[in-house]
């Protein structure tokens, strides 16, 4: 940290006050970076842009490994499902004798059949984790009724309400009779036989009822349930007899409401929710306008378990954020999240899952970071500033004191309250009673020379010396100056060039002329002549 | 140093009071819109197919629900029976039981059980005025305690459903007509008859054949009142007795049977002609009746007021859930009150009433009953029915002791497992009158 300081260039020269403002500053800028650099260390230094596409991709992950295992779960059930249906089949026709051809036409013969298969539907759908679960037999009662190729006898089983302590069970489709002799009520829109288009799976059934059943698994697109405005997909399988006649396609169903409460799954963000989509994302096209974009048209959505959500119902448009998010909108409300295409583990048939929340969420959190920031900036900055101040006051202002009374040279009467500085006012106290001592020696001195100077000089003498000075030569008097300006008679030699005998000899004739007999007096006089000089 | 105090003070007691005041300004509130309320609610409109008080739910949820900060989520739809045993499990945190919901409507006998001083007093949440507008038969239906615990929201009746295309067929054979269903006495009259003429098919499917004994007790002149003793039945009643006989006789001979649960799921399978039973069940009755042989064909319902005794009073059952709510936070409490107002606005309260086949609560809303324009034929037909029972029935409460209904579901039970038993002894020459009997002392048994 020293040497970090000692980068840090202070401008010399610089008053305290202006030094110590400085050196605050780039602690608080270094307290400021150190704590940023901890939280980002610890991850909790991130964007709100950042968590949440961490946060939806957790969720992704979960909801994608839980939709798979899930799918790949029921495309296990239902190869058993298959299997167990067709031995059934097989043996009631032995048992009856019949041929499968000899059920068409017969309620009698299909009631009886639909019951011995009844319990078999109902277990599955009971252990299998779907709300519905159905045999769809390739035969009607009444092939002479108008449309009756798209007619199909069966059983479909669905599930009252979601509770695990009670799973009542209800017939949507098939034999009153029989459902209410294994105390199955009908359901309230019950029907005899299955519509194979509203079924759109057990033609695809059909198709695969020649491939090994663990690749004959479909799972079809969400559909309105006919009667009711719940949707559902299924998931269908070929159920085919020993001697490899087609007796018709058996599945499970899984209902929106049934996906809304067992999909659901914890979330850091109360409005967070999440979309299924079977693969069938409308790619949108390029000829601008609304359907520029790719876009999410049939889904199933389910919320969190903790919060609260608004659910999209329409076509959601696949628009990119940025930073890994998609933002998707319906034209009203705006969404941010992710999204992401899987494969089943077995199916290997794709689907696509989205995790959002509605974008005045992620605006708002990133408005409340903001203001989180700049409280902290500024619960920093206020106690910093509020610190420096209480710090001029203890420690400048003394210090400022101190040296306003060194100013002043008041060392004794007051004191600055700082050892320092108050050990120096001693020190300097001390000095300045040794320097006055030797100046009054001085001018002791000064004064008993003015005196002695006075005494040597006579009046008389003076004039003779005045009147006198003009006569000397322009040698002598250059010599004379010489001397007057302190030089020693070597110094007189070299500067005039003379030996020391026409020194001494030019001595004899200034002396005489002039009425002096020695040097101490010559300059006594010429320092009271140039006195007068400079008075004059 | 005096002085640096009061003026810290004087600061102090000014900042508080432009708290206290700014806080004070504008509608006080529990409510916000960025952190909102969920209430959770159980309620029985829609169970298996729709649900149009879901679609309430939707709608409240983003609108008003959305701009003030409350969320309704339905966490339950069933039958009210259903609730009532689910309630009781929730409060006594039965393991598995669901948790207590905020909302849920149920029956006064329900909001007894659960303790009036736990539920919200709808009194102190609508205003005298507010009040005044809801049918005071339907306010006393959800007094307990003097307390308003339950709300009417709608209230049902019972009505008797026809298979129009078979009962034209029948009419045409017998010339029985509608008019002939219009007392009890002329409606086993009819059910025998089509039991002759349909070779031994149940006329009528009832779902509450003990509230039908009820109201033809009530219709001869008996006081509503004296048929009920200790919670339960006054089986010394004569006239209770006497009722019970007349459908007692028509049950033995299969004339008529006790629904298996609901009437309407009889009546589409073409095993009854009719059925009797809550006028909700419009909502679940299908538009055709499928024959074993896949036969199917228009069911074309025509609905009628429940029968009276002949030369007696016109009665019919006021029947229906109430809203309640659980006192819990004084934030839900303010939500509870929102969703209350907003669902019991009379233009919102007659169309959901409309849609449900329920009678609407407030009289703003029954005004204008008559000029709906109604889905379809069988929902106008309903309505009019509604309104003949309006203008010339009396209607009476059901009973809504603790415990009543689990002992009349017990002999629901009883009934339907021995009905089948009855009518075949009746057949093999076992005497009317040793069978009512039976019927009478099962009756006088059944015990919740």
């Amino acid at each position: 940290m020293g040497k970090l300081f000692k980068r840090i260039h202070i401008p010399a020269g610089g008053s305290m006050k202006r030094k110590l403002f400085l050196y605050m500053l780039v602690l608080l800028i270094f307290i400021l970076l150190l704590l940023a650099s901890l939280l980002s260390l610890l991850g909790q230094f991130k964007t709100p842009k950042t968590s949440l596409l961490e946060a939806c991709d957790m969720q992704q992950a979960v909801l994608g490994k839980e939709i798979k295992t899930h799918r790949n779960s029921l495309a296990m059930m239902n190869v058993h499902f298959s299997e167990d249906l067709s031995l059934s089949i097989d043996s009631w026709l032995e048992k009856n004798n019949l041929d499968f051809s000899a059920l068409t036409d017969s309620p009698e013969r299909v009631e009886s059949l639909e019951g011995a298969i009844f319990e078999t539907v109902r277990q599955y759908l009971l252990q299998a984790e779907c709300s519905g679960a159905f045999m769809m037999l390739d035969t009607t009662v009444k092939s002479s009724a108008k449309d009756s190729e798209f007619s199909k006898s069966g059983i479909y089983l669905q599930v009252n309400g979601y509770e695990m302590s009670r799973r009542d069970v209800l017939c949507y489709r098939g034999s009153s009779t029989v459902s209410k002799a294994h105390t199955v009520m009908p359901h309230r829109k019950w029907r005899l036989e299955l519509r194979r288009k509203y079924f759109e799976a057990y033609d695809v059934a059909k198709e695969k009822m020649d491939q090994p059943l663990d690749k004959a698994c479909t799972f079809t697109d969400f559909m309105t349930m006919p009667g009711m405005s719940e949707r559902a997909m299924h998931i269908v399988i070929p159920v085919t007899g020993s001697d490899g006649t087609y007796y018709g396609a058996c599945g499970f169903e899984i209902s929106e409401s049934y996906f809304q409460q067992m999909f659901r799954q914890p979330a850091r963000y109360s409005r967070m929710f999440s979309l299924l989509s079977n693969g069938n994302i409308d790619a949108g096209n390029d000829t601008g306008g609304s359907d520029t974009h790719p876009a999410l048209q049939n889904y199933f959505a389910c919320g969190n378990t903790s919060g609260y959500y608004y659910l999209p119902k329409s076509k959601l448009s696949i628009i990119d954020y940025g930073k890994g998010l998609t933002l998707f909108t319906d034209g009203k409300e705006s969404y941010v999240g992710t999204i992401k295409t899987c494969e089943g583990y077995r199916t290997k048939e794709k689907f696509t899952t989205a995790v959002m929340l509605p974008k005045e969420d992620l605006t708002h959190e990133m408005a409340s970071t903001g203001l989180r920031v700049a409280i902290l900036i500024l619960l920093l900055t206020v106690p910093s500033i509020i610190c420096c101040l209480y710090f001029t006051n203890r420690f400048l202002k003394p210090l400022f004191y101190g040296i306003e009374l060194i100013q002043k040279g008041d060392f004794s009467t007051q004191r600055s309250n700082v050892l320092e500085i108050d050990d120096l006012m001693d020190f300097l106290s001390q000095k300045d009673g040794e320097t006055e001592k030797k100046i009054k020696g001085l001018e002791t001195k000064i004064g008993n020379l003015q005196r002695s100077r006075q005494v040597d000089i006579s009046e008389d003498d003076y004039q003779y010396f005045q009147s006198n000075f003009a006569t000397l030569t322009g040698k002598e008097k250059e010599v004379f100056m010489l001397y007057l300006d302190g030089k020693t008679s070597k110094q007189i030699q070299e500067i005039c060039s003379i030996s020391a005998n026409t020194l001494k000899y030019h001595n004899a004739n200034i002396y005489s002329k002039l009425g002096i007999n020695s040097r101490k007096q010559l300059l006594a006089y010429a320092s009271k002549m140039r006195d007068e000089k400079t008075r004059s | 140093m005096k002085k640096k105090l009061l003026l810290i003070i004087a600061t102090l007691a000014m900042i508080t009071t432009m708290t206290i005041w700014i806080s004070g300004c504008g509608e006080k509130t529990q409510l916000d819109p960025d952190k909102p309320v969920t209430l959770s609610l159980w309620h029985v409109y829609g169970e298996q197919a729709d649900s149009p008080m879901n679609r309430l739910v939707d709608e409240f949820n983003s609108t008003v629900g959305k701009e003030k900060g409350v969320v309704i989520s339905t966490t339950l739809m069933t039958n009210a029976s259903q609730i009532g045993e689910k309630l009781l499990d929730a409060k006594a945190e039965k393991p598995g039981a669901l948790d207590m919901p905020d909302l849920f409507f149920c029956h006064n006998s329900n909001a007894v059980e659960i303790g009036t001083e736990n539920l919200v007093d709808w009194e102190k949440d609508f205003t005298k005025d507010e009040l005044d507008d809801f049918l005071p038969d339907f306010l006393a239906d959800g007094m307990s305690d003097d307390t308003l615990t339950v709300l009417p929201v709608t209230k049902s009746t019972q009505l008797l459903f026809i298979n129009g295309t078979e009962f034209e067929r029948f009419s045409k054979a017998t010339k029985v007509s509608y008019d002939d269903l219009a007392t009890w006495d002329g409606f086993f009259d009819v059910a025998g008859k089509y039991y002759q003429w349909s070779s031994g098919k149940p006329f009528c499917a009832l779902d509450f054949i003990l509230r039908a004994t009820d109201l033809n007790a009530i219709s001869g002149g008996a006081s509503g009142d004296d048929l009920y003793k200790n919670d339960w039945y006054n089986f010394s009643n004569v006239a209770l007795k006497k009722s019970w006989m007349q459908f007692a006789n028509a049950l033995v001979r299969g004339h008529i049977v006790v629904s298996d649960l609901y009437s309407n799921t009889q009546v589409m399978t073409g095993e009854v002609a009719s059925g009797m039973g809550s006028s909700a069940s419009i909502l679940y009755y299908n538009d055709v009746v499928i024959y074993p042989d896949n036969t199917t064909e228009n069911m074309d319902l025509q609905v009628l007021p429940m029968p009276y005794a002949k030369g007696g009073e016109k009665v019919a059952t006021q029947a229906g859930v109430g809203l309640c709510a659980l006192k819990t936070t004084a934030a839900k409490e303010e939500a509870v009150s929102l969703f209350a107002h907003w669902l019991t606005e009379p233009a919102r309260n007659l169309d959901f009433a409309a849609e449900t086949g329920y009678m609407p609560v407030t009289y703003e809303a029954l005004k204008v009953v008559g000029d709906y324009n109604y889905k379809n034929d069988a929902y106008a037909r309903l309505f009019a029915a509604f309104e003949k029972v309006q203008d010339s029935y009396t209607l009476v409460r059901e009973p809504a002791f603790a415990g009543f209904y689990g002992k009349v579901g017990n002999f629901y039970t009883y009934l339907r497992e021995n009905q089948g038993n009855y009518a075949a002894r009746f057949k093999s020459g076992v005497s009317a009158k040793k069978l009512t009997d039976e019927t009478w002392n099962a009756f006088r048994k059944a015990r919740g």
